[in-house]
C-alpha cells in the first residue's frame, strides 16, 4: 500500500527555517586572503626542494613545515608561480576556524580559476547552517562531488599559515575528510609552523604524504654558497662560507642577516672606515634565533628614515595591509608609494596581488618586533588609543569582524558588546560561529548582562551546532535579561529559539508556552511572529493536530506574504502541503508543495528542493501520474546528491521502489527498496522508523509471496509497538489486515482493519481510511454480509470523489470486480469507472488460483499471483555493467543508455575498459599514461590526462539520475570504485574458464561442459571489437584462444557422445574465428560421414582446399587427404 | 484569530467561456429554490460555474472557500460570517459571533435560525444576496454539517441564495431536501460539457469542430480538461495540442493495461 508520509514526519520534520537569506559571498568576504604572494625580487630557486613537490603532485597532499622565517612561504610561492596553471592561495588567519568560512574562502578561490564553480557549494553554505556546523565533513563531500564535476586541470591548493587556525577547530575535520577523498585533479600543500593536528598518520602510512620540513628547508653548502655569490652578489671565501653555514645551519633569515653586515661593512670600507665598530657577526650568530632576528630588525630598521620608520611601527598593528586602509588610517605616511618601495627593497614586506587588488604582508617574525618596539614606544595607553583609533576606522567602514580585535585590544568592552549585539545575525548569516563565540567569549561577564542580545547569539551559535543544552539555558538567561530590559522583540525572539530547541527534544507542551509568550511580546505581522506561527505548525503536526496546523501555517503564510518575504513564503507553503498530504488530499498537498520550486527561475538550486520534489513525486505517484512522479524524483534525486542528504536520498530510493511496484516493474522495485535499505543504513536510521518495510510487505503480497509479506510485517508491527506511534501501528495494522485477507483469514484480518479504519476515520486520514474500507468490504463479501459491504464501499467511493482518488479506484476496480459484481454496488460507481468493469472479464471465471484459495482469498492475492512478470527477480542489484567481449557496451542501466556523445573521445571509453580488464580493476596513472599517451609531449599529456578522467566519470553519469562516482584515484593507482557492484564480462568469462577448468580436473565432466558452454554464451565476439591498440591485440588474443580452446573441447565431446549436429555447428563456431584448422575441417566431414551426409563431406574438403590454396598456397596435409579419402570410400 | 482573506473573496481569475446551459439552470434556480448544489468530481467545472454565476447573478456575493481546517465549527462560522458580513456590513457580529462560543451539536439548529435572523434583520437585508460556500465536502464528515445545514436551508429567504459545490454528494439527509423542492442539484452528468458546447467553446477560440469533438472525447465532457486542450491549442498552435491528446490518450491505455496488467 502507498501511504502518506505518516510517521516519517517524526525524522522528517518538515522545514524549520533556520535558513536566512544571505548574499552570496560571506559578509566578512576579503578578496585579497585569496591573493598569491608576488615573488620576492631576488629569489634563489632551489631545484632539490621544487623536485620534491613536483614529484609529490600525485600525492593529495604536501607538507611544508618550520618555524618562521625559513623561507616556506617563499619557496612554495616559487613553485607554484613557475610550475602550475591552476592554483589556489588561501592565507589563513585565526578568523578562518570556522568551516562554513573556511569551505567559502576554498570555494571562491576555486571559483576564481574555474568559472562557474560554486554554485551548488556555496547554495550548500547558505542554506544549510545547522548540518554544517554539526557535520562539517558533509559539506566536504558536496564541495568534492562539485570539484569532481566541474575541475578537469590540475589544481594546488595551497594553505598558508595554517597554523593560525590553532588546534581546537573543525576545520581540521574539513581538512582531513578534503584530504581523504581528494580528487586527483588537486593537490593540497599546507603550510605551517607546526605539524597540524590532522589525521596525517594514514596519509603517512599510505605513502601520499611527503613533508618538507625545516631541516630541508635550511640551506646547504651549496645553496649557501650559490645565494651570497648569484642573489646577494657577494663573494665570500670558502672558509667564510663554511664558517656561516655552520653557524647560522643554513637558516635563512640568519643569511640575510650575514648580507646585511657584510654590505655595511663594505660601505664602510668605501667611506674610508676600517669597519672596527662593526660588531662581530660571529658573535651575533651565536646567539637564539629571536635574537638574532631582533638584532638584524634593529638594524635594518634603524637604516630607514624617521617617516618610514613611523609607518613601519603603525602598520604593524593591522592584520592585513591595504593601501588603502593604510593611507587613511594613516594619512602622513605616503604609504601609496612607501609600502612598494619598502617590497622593492625587501623590507621584510611582501606583496600579494592578482591585478584586480593587492596586500602587503609583513613578515611574521618582523611583526612581532615592530610591536613589541611599538608598545615600548607608547605604553599601554597609548597602544589603546592606537588600537580605538583602528576600530574606529573599521566600524565606519564595516568591517566589525576587524574592528573587534582592535576593540578588545583597545579593551573597549563596551562598544565590543554593542557590535556583537548589533551585527550577531549578521555574523551568523556569514558563518563565523567561531570568531563570533570567540569575541563573545573575551567580554566581561557584566557587559554580556547589560548586552543580552549578545547571549542569544552565543546561544544561536550552540544550537547551530547541536549543543542544545548549553544553547537552552542560554536563551533562558537571555529571555530573562531582555525581560527585565523590556526588549519584548529581543525576548520574543530567544523565546521562539527556546521553542525551537523544545520541539526538537519532543516536549511540546514546552514548546507551545514558549511560543504563546513570544506571540504575546511580538508585534503582529513581524518576522518573529511569522517564525512562531511556523514553528506551532510544525509542532501541531507532531502532535497529529493536522487541522490546527494547516490554520498555523496559513495565518503565518498570510503575514509572511504581506511582508513579501520570499524565503519565508517558501517554506511555510511548503509545509502547509504537509498536513494535506498525511490527510490523503494530495491536490491540495501540491497546490502548496510546488511553490518551494522556483521552476523558471535562474537562481542555483537548494537544497530545501529535494524536500519538496520528493513529496512531490509521492503525491503525484498516488494520483497515478506516473511520468510526473519519475521526473519530480529525478530532480529530487540530483539534489540530495548534490548536497549530500543522505536521509533523503533513502526516501526517494524507496519511492522510486513504489513508482516501479507500481508499474508492475518488480524486479527494478526491488532493486529500489535494496538501494534503500543500505541507504537508511548509512544514514544511521532504524528501519522501523520509515515505511521501507511496509512498501516492501505490499510488492510480496502483490507477487503473490504472501508468507514473506506477512514476516515483514510482523516485524514492523513488533517494532512499532514500542515507540508510540499510533498512527504508525494502525498504518502497519492495515497493512496486515490487507495481507490476513489475501491469506484468506478474513476474520483475523477483519480485527485488524476496524480498528484502524475507526482510528483514520476520527483523525481525517483519508487515503489510509479508503483503503480500509475497501478491504472490509472485501471481508465483508466473503462473509456474505452484503450489507456492510454497501456501506463500506459507498463510504469509500465517497472519498475517492472528495479526494480525488480516481487512479486508485480504478485499480482498485480492476483488481478486484467481484466486489462490484451485485448490481447495487456496480451502481455506486461513476459511469466512466462502471465501464472499466464491463471491460474486465469476469471474475468466476478468471485465474486457476483463485479457484483453490478461500474464499474470501481470491479478492487480494490469488489475483495478482497471475501479474508476476517475467523479469528476474531478487537478481543482485548491478550499478555499472561493461561489456568487452565483442563490440564494447557499457552501461548502468539498460533502459536508460547514456547519451551518443557521453564519452567525448574513444580514448575515455578505452581507458576505463583497460582499468576494468586489468587484475583488480585497477592501473597506475603511469601505465595509463604510457599506453594511452606513450608517444606524446609531457605537455601535451598534462593537458589531455585530467580532462580525460573528467570524461570518463562525466560519461558514467550521463542521462541517469543518480551520480556516482565509479573511477577513483588512490596512491597513484586508478580503480573502479569497489564501494558499487559490477558485472565486467571478461571477469565472468575467466571465472567460468577456471570453474571448467576446475571441474575438468576433478573429472566432473558435466560440471566443466556447463561453464564453457556458459563461457562462449558470454564471448558475442573478439575483445573489444573495433580497437586496435596494442594492449587490446594482447588481450585479445588470449580471450580468442580460450574461447576456441572450449569450443575444441565441447566438439570432442560431442564427437565422442556422437552428437553430430552438435559437433558440426561447435566446428562450424571455430572455423569462423580460425578458418585453417585442418582438424577441425575433418571434424567436421567427420560428423557429415556420420550424418551420412557425403556431398557435404566433399564440399567440405573442397572448401578447405580452396581456402588453403588461395591464402597459403598450399594443400591439405597429407593426414587430411587421408582422412577424406577414408570418408568418400 | 487571523482570517485568511483570500478564502472570502469571489475569485477574480479569468474565467473560460460561459456556459449558458448551465447558467440558465442556475438563474432558475435562484428564482425558483431557496438553494443549489453544485456536484461533480474534481475538474468538472463547479467552481467554475459557480464564479461566473457570482458575476453574472446581479446580486452582491459573499463568497467562502472552505479547506479542510475549517472542519471546527468556529473557524467555520467565523468565515462565513465574516463572507456574509462583506456584502451585508456588521451581519452576526454581535449576535452570532457570542452565540458560537457556547454551541454546541444539539444546538445547531438553534443557531441555524439565529443565522436565518441574521439575514432578515441585518443591514441591507433588501438587497438580494448570493452565499457561495465552495467545496464543503471537504468538512462532509464534521458532525455539526448536517444538522446545522438540515435546518438552514429550508428556512433561507428568497433574497438569500446559497450555493454549495462539493466533490461528493452531501450527507443523505441534505440529499433528501432535493424532493422538497427546495434545494436545485446540478449533477455532474449535467455539469459534462455537450457536443455543442465544445464546439461553441473552440469556435470561441478559432478552433476546429475536428478538434473539440476529439477534446470532448479525450476528456469524456469533463470541463478542465476539455478547457486545457483548448488553451495549450490556442497558446501553442494546433501540433502541439494533437501531440498533447495523442500523448494523453496513450497514457491512459497503458495506465489501463497496467491495471488490468495486475489481475489478469
Amino acid at each position: 500500500m502507498m501511504q502518506p508520509p505518516g510517521q516519517q514526519n517524526s525524522s522528517r520534520p518538515g522545514l524549520t527555517g533556520p535558513l536566512k537569506p544571505k548574499p552570496v559571498q560571506p559578509a566578512f568576504f576579503l578578496r585579497t586572503k585569496l591573493l598569491p604572494p608576488r615573488p620576492a625580487p631576488a629569489l634563489l630557486s632551489r631545484p632539490r626542494l621544487t623536485e620534491r613537490l613536483v614529484a609529490n603532485l600525485a600525492h593529495p597532499v604536501t607538507l611544508v613545515t618550520a618555524n618562521a622565517g625559513s623561507g616556506k612561504t617563499t619557496l612554495v610561492a616559487d613553485f607554484v608561480r613557475t610550475h602550475s596553471k591552476q592554483f589556489v592561495w588561501y592565507q589563513l588567519d585565526h578568523t578562518d576556524a570556522d568551516p562554513s568560512v573556511f569551505l567559502g574562502y576554498v570555494t571562491h578561490g576555486i571559483k576564481q580559476s574555474v568559472p562557474g564553480f560554486g554554485e551548488v557549494m556555496l547554495s550548500y553554505l547558505e542554506q544549510s547552517a545547522d548540518e554544517l556546523a554539526q557535520s562539517p565533513e558533509r559539506a566536504v563531500d558536496v564541495l568534492l562531488n562539485e570539484v569532481l564535476e566541474r575541475v578537469d586541470q590540475q589544481l594546488i591548493l595551497v594553505l598558508d599559515d595554517y597554523h593560525h587556525l590553532g588546534t581546537d577547530t573543525r576545520v581540521h575535520t574539513v581538512v582531513d575528510r578534503l584530504l581523504s577523498y581528494l580528487p586527483d585533479v588537486m593537490h593540497v600543500i599546507i603550510i605551517s609552523r607546526d605539524v597540524p593536528p590532522l589525521a596525517l598518520a594514514r596519509l603517512r602510512t599510505q605513502a601520499s604524504l611527503a613533508i618538507i620540513d625545516r631541516n630541508e628547508l635550511l640551506f646547504t653548502d651549496e645553496e649557501t654558497r650559490e645565494l651570497f655569490r648569484s642573489v646577494f652578489d657577494l663573494e665570500l671565501t670558502p672558509e667564510q662560507l663554511t664558517e656561516y653555514r655552520a653557524r647560522t645551519h643554513g637558516w635563512i633569515t640568519a643569511l640575510q642577516l650575514v648580507r646585511q653586515v657584510a654590505q655595511r661593512q663594505a660601505l664602510a670600507q668605501g667611506a674610508g672606515e676600517d669597519g672596527a665598530n662593526a660588531p662581530n657577526l660571529l658573535d651575533i650568530l651565536r646567539q637564539s634565533e629571536r635574537e638574532i632576528f631582533d638584532y638584524f630588525a634593529e638594524e635594518v630598521f634603524a637604516d630607514e628614515s624617521p617617516e618610514i620608520q613611523q609607518l613601519l611601527l603603525r602598520i604593524s598593528l593591522l592584520d592585513r595591509l591595504e593601501i588603502d586602509a593604510c593611507s587613511r588610517l594613516y594619512p602622513d605616511t605616503r604609504c601609496g608609494s612607501n609600502l612598494p618601495a619598502l617590497v622593492r627593497r625587501n623590507v621584510f614586506i611582501t606583496v600579494a596581488s592578482d591585478g584586480r587588488g593587492e596586500e602587503y604582508r609583513l613578515h611574521p617574525l618582523f611583526q612581532g618586533f615592530l610591536r613589541r618596539r611599538l608598545r615600548s614606544e607608547l605604553g599601554r595607553a597609548g597602544m589603546a588609543a592606537e588600537h580605538a583609533r583602528c576600530a574606529d576606522y573599521f566600524l565606519e567602514h564595516g568591517a566589525w569582524e576587524q574592528a573587534m580585535t582592535h576593540l578588545l585590544s583597545a579593551e573597549d568592552f563596551e562598544r565590543a558588546a554593542s557590535v556583537i549585539a548589533d551585527k550577531g545575525r549578521a555574523w551568523i548569516a556569514s558563518g563565523a560561529l567561531t570568531s563570533l563565540v570567540t569575541f563573545a567569549e573575551a567580554l566581561p561577564e557584566n557587559l554580556v548582562e547589560a548586552h543580552p542580545r549578545v547571549l542569544i547569539y552565543r546561544a544561536e551559535v550552540a544550537r547551530l551546532r547541536g549543543e542544545f543544552d548549553a544553547a537552552y539555558s542560554l536563551f533562558r538567561r537571555a529571555a530573562a535579561l531582555l525581560q527585565a530590559q523590556e526588549d519584548g522583540e529581543g525576548e520574543a525572539e530567544a523565546l521562539h529559539s527556546l521553542a525551537t530547541i523544545a520541539r526538537r527534544r519532543g516536549d511540546y507542551e514546552q514548546a507551545f508556552s514558549y511560543l504563546d509568550r513570544a506571540v504575546e511580546l511580538s508585534d503582529e505581522g513581524s518576522v518573529v511572529r511569522i517564525k512562531c506561527g511556523n514553528t506551532r505548525g510544525l509542532c501541531l503536526m507532531a502532535t497529529g493536530q493536522l487541522t490546527a496546523a494547516e490554520l498555523e501555517f496559513r495565518a503565518a503564510l498570510q503575514s509572511a506574504e504581506e511582508r513579501n518575504d520570499e524565503h519565508y513564503i517558501r517554506i511555510i507553503a511548503h509545509n502547509l502541503g504537509l498536513p494535506a498530504m498525511i490527510r490523503g488530499d494530495f491536490g491540495e498537498a501540491l497546490r502548496w508543495l510546488r511553490r518551494m520550486i522556483r521552476e523558471h527561475a535562474s537562481g542555483p538550486p537548494m537544497p530545501q528542493e529535494a524536500w519538496a520534489l520528493a513529496n512531490m513525486a509521492r503525491c503525484y505517484l498516488f494520483r497515478g501520474e506516473m511520468e510526473t512522479c519519475e521526473q519530480h524524483l529525478e530532480r529530487a534525486l540530483e539534489r540530495c546528491q548534490l548536497f549530500n542528504l543522505i536521509q533523503h536520498r533513502a526516501e526517494v530510493f524507496q519511492t522510486y521502489g513504489d513508482l516501479y511496484r507500481e508499474r508492475g516493474e518488480v524486479a527494478r522495485a526491488k532493486e529500489f527498496y535494496e538501494r534503500a535499505a543500505r541507504a537508511y543504513d548509512d544514514a544511521g536510521i532504524d528501519l522501523s522508523l520509515c515505511e521501507l518495510l511496509e512498501e516492501q510487505a505490499v510488492l510480496n503480497l502483490q507477487i503473490g509471496d504472501v508468507t514473506g509479506a506477512r514476516a515483514l510485517i510482523e516485524r514492523l508491527i513488533a517494532a512499532r509497538s514500542h515507540d508510540g506511534n499510533e498512527m504508525g501501528q494502525h498504518g502497519a495494522r492495515l497493512t496486515r489486515g490487507r495481507i490476513l485477507l489475501a491469506q484468506g483469514d478474513a476474520e483475523a484480518a477483519r480485527a485488524d482493519l476496524e480498528p484502524a479504519v475507526a482510528y483514520f476515520r476520527a483523525h481525517g486520514l483519508y487515503y489510509y481510511e479508503v483503503q480500509g474500507c475497501m478491504a472490509l468490504a472485501a471481508c465483508d463479501l466473503g462473509a456474505a454480509r452484503e450489507g456492510d459491504m454497501l456501506e463500506h464501499l459507498r463510504r469509500a467511493l465517497d472519498l475517492a470523489a472528495r479526494y480525488d482518488y480516481e487512479y486508485w479506484l480504478q485499480r482498485e476496480v480492476a483488481r478486484n470486480p467481484r466486489l462490484f459484481a451485485m448490481p447495487e454496488a456496480a451502481e455506486l460507481l461513476p459511469p466512466d469507472v462502471r465501464e472499466h468493469l464491463v471491460e474486465t472479464p469476469n471474475l468466476s471465471t478468471a485465474s486457476p488460483a483463485s479457484a483453490t484459495a478461500t474464499q474470501a482469498a481470491p479478492l487480494y492475492a490469488a489475483s495478482q499471483a497471475a501479474s508476476m512478470e517475467a523479469a528476474p527477480v531478487g537478481k543482485a542489484v548491478v550499478d555499472l555493467t561493461v561489456n568487452m567481449l565483442g563490440p564494447v557496451e557499457i552501461y548502468r542501466d539498460p533502459s536508460k543508455p547514456f547519451a551518443a556523445d557521453a564519452w567525448t573521445t574513444k580514448r575515455a571509453r578505452d581507458i576505463l575498459c583497460f582499468i576494468a580488464s586489468r587484475r583488480h580493476r585497477r592501473a597506475s596513472k603511469d601505465t595509463i599514461i604510457d599506453i594511452f599517451w606513450g608517444e606524446s609531449d609531457l605537455e601535451v599529456v598534462e593537458k589531455n590526462f585530467h580532462p580525460t578522467v573528467s570524461h570518463i566519470r562525466k560519461a558514467l553519469n550521463s542521462n541517469q539520475p543518480l551520480k556516482q562516482n565509479f573511477l577513483l584515484y588512490r596512491d597513484g593507482d586508478y580503480l573502479i570504485n569497489p564501494e558499487f557492484s559490477y558485472r565486467i564480462d571478461t571477469e565472468e568469462f575467466d571465472r567460468l574458464v577456471s570453474e571448467g577448468e576446475a571441474a575438468r580436473r576433478a573429472r566432473e565432466f558435466e560440471r566443466c561442459i556447463n561453464s564453457y558452454e556458459q563461457a562462449i554464451a558470454i564471448y558475442r565476439g573478439e575483445f573489444m571489437q573495433g580497437s586496435y591498440d596494442e594492449w587490446v591485440e594482447e588481450q585479445r588474443s588470449y580471450y580468442r584462444e580460450q574461447y576456441l580452446r572450449m569450443l575444441e573441447a565441447l566438439a570432442a565431446v560431442a564427437q565422442k557422445t556422437e552428437d553430430w549436429s552438435r559437433s558440426l555447428k561447435l566446428a562450424q563456431q571455430i572455423l569462423h574465428d580460425d578458418p585453417f584448422r585442418e582438424d577441425i575441417h575433418c571434424l567436421i566431414m567427420r560428423a557429415h560421414a556420420a550424418l551420412g551426409n557425403r556431398v557435404a563431406v566433399k564440399d567440405q574438403y573442397e572448401t578447405l582446399s580452396r581456402v588453403l590454396r588461395k591464402e597459403l598456397g598450399v594443400e591439405p596435409a597429407s593426414e587430411t587427404q587421408k582422412t577424406y579419402k577414408e570418408l568418400v570410400k | 484569530m487571523q482570517l485568511i482573506l483570500s478564502k472570502i473573496q469571489t475569485p477574480d481569475q479569468p474565467l473560460p467561456l460561459s456556459r449558458p446551459r448551465l447558467l440558465n439552470i442556475m438563474h432558475a434556480s435562484l428564482s425558483a429554490c431557496t438553494s443549489t448544489v453544485i456536484n461533480g468530481r474534481a475538474g468538472t467545472g463547479k467552481s467554475t460555474l459557480a464564479s461566473d454565476f457570482a458575476r453574472r447573478c446581479g446580486r452582491k456575493v459573499a463568497w467562502f472557500k472552505v479547506d479542510a481546517s475549517d472542519s471546527d465549527l468556529r473557524v467555520f462560522f467565523a468565515y462565513l460570517i465574516e463572507s456574509v458580513s462583506r456584502a451585508r456590513p456588521g451581519f452576526g457580529q454581535e449576535t452570532l459571533l457570542p452565540l458560537l462560543e457556547t454551541a454546541t451539536i444539539e444546538e445547531m439548529p438553534v443557531l441555524a435560525e439565529a443565522f436565518i435572523f441574521e439575514l432578515l434583520e441585518s443591514q441591507g437585508k433588501v438587497e438580494p444576496l448570493l452565499i457561495v460556500i465552495d467545496d464543503l465536502h471537504l468538512v462532509y464528515d464534521a458532525e455539526w454539517v448536517v444538522p446545522f445545514f438540515r435546518r438552514l436551508l429550508p428556512l433561507l429567504p428568497a433574497e438569500a441564495h446559497m450555493v454549495i459545490t462539493g466533490r461528493s454528494m452531501p450527507p443523505a439527509p441534505l440529499w433528501r431536501m432535493r424532493s422538497k423542492q427546495m434545494l436545485c442539484v446540478i449533477e455532474e452528468a449535467t455539469l459534462g460539457f455537450t457536443e455543442a458546447e465544445a464546439k461553441r467553446l473552440f469556435e470561441s477560440e478559432g478552433l476546429s469542430e475536428a478538434h473539440a469533438l476529439a477534446a470532448l472525447k479525450h476528456g469524456r465532457g469533463r470541463a478542465e480538461v476539455i478547457e486545457r486542450v483548448a488553451r495549450i491549442l490556442r497558446e501553442s498552435g494546433r501540433a502541439v495540442a494533437e501531440g498533447f491528446i495523442a500523448t494523453e490518450r496513450r497514457a491512459r491505455k497503458q495506465r489501463v493495461r497496467h491495471l488490468h496488467g495486475h489481475s489478469f
